[in-house]
């Protein structure tokens, strides 16, 4: 199953999504090696946001991933106050949508703008994604924190020296 | 100083030679190329650290501050990671993608393979 992280995240701004990428693809983002398998991203779960996720989305045989058996996204009246989080398998590989960060308060207000060729996208900032990776605390996410420490450490001191 | 390499070829001489090396204080190895009595000479010194790193070892910065020291000693490559901040943030994901793609065709011919 292929992973186009850059498809999926030009489909979900061109749905008029504001969201914050998050996880393993922001670790890279800020520089440190980590491969990851899916895309994260965190939104505010409300009705209009969920389905312009589905609608990002819907040509792509989405399914939650995470069911026994996967079912696919249809989007019920209740589903607008129960969901909390999509975890969704795509024709253009998982989409991880959150509507918190662990260990993160404001996730809009600790992002960053970053310009692409392929349009403009928030991450969360360095600080941030550090709390949150601690917060999750699994093992390969504490190994993320020391890389991330390391080069957060290091652009404290390119910051001093210009 | 230990002579561990001679050879003539024409009029130029290749010299390589363990040396101490009084101000670092470490061994080092140097090379020497001369052109006869009115030669002419490029001397490569290689320390220790050079060496070590050749041989695969990452070599702190000088100015590598307490994370970085630690991340460096729980295992970490920090090679890799000062190659990605040589990178824009669009050229890392970039990177990521590609490395992603390899990663998966392994991961899909690693299920034909047991498969089989």
């Amino acid at each position: 199953m292929p992973q186009n992280d850059q498809a999926l995240l030009t489909r979900l701004k061109d749905s008029g999504l504001d969201f914050v990428v998050i996880g393993g693809v922001c670790v890279v983002f800020h520089g440190a090696p980590f491969a990851t398998f899916d895309l994260d991203i965190c939104c505010p779960f409300g009705e209009e946001n969920v389905r312009r996720i589905a609608s990002a989305v819907a040509d792509l045989h989405p399914a939650h991933r995470l069911t026994a058996n996967p079912l696919p996204l249809e989007l019920s009246q209740s589903a607008f106050v129960d969901l909390k989080n999509l975890y969704l398998q795509t024709d253009l590989g998982k989409l991880d949508c959150l509507s918190e960060v662990a260990g993160v308060g404001d996730f809009q207000e600790r992002s960053v703008v970053a310009s692409f060729t392929y349009g403009q996208f928030r991450f969360l900032d360095l600080e941030a994604l550090i709390a949150s990776k601690r917060a999750v605390g699994r093992e390969r996410d504490l190994a993320a924190v020391r890389s991330l420490l390391a080069i957060k450490e290091r652009n404290d001191q390119q910051k001093r020296r210009f | 100083m230990n002579v561990v390499e001679w050879s003539s070829a024409g009029t130029a001489r290749f010299v390589g030679f363990w040396a101490e090396c009084p101000r670092a204080e470490r061994r080092a190895l140097a090379l020497a190329l001369g052109a006869g009595a009115n030669c002419w000479y490029f001397v490569f010194v290689i320390d220790e650290l050079t060496l070590a790193q050749m041989n695969g070892q990452y070599a702190l910065p000088p100015d590598a501050g307490p994370a970085w020291r630690s991340a460096h000693e729980a295992g970490l490559d920090m090679s890799l990671i000062e190659a990605a901040l040589k990178l824009t943030p669009e050229e890392r994901l970039a990177e990521h993608q590609r490395i992603l793609d390899f990663l998966l065709e392994v991961q899909a011919a690693g299920e034909v393979h047991a498969a089989k």
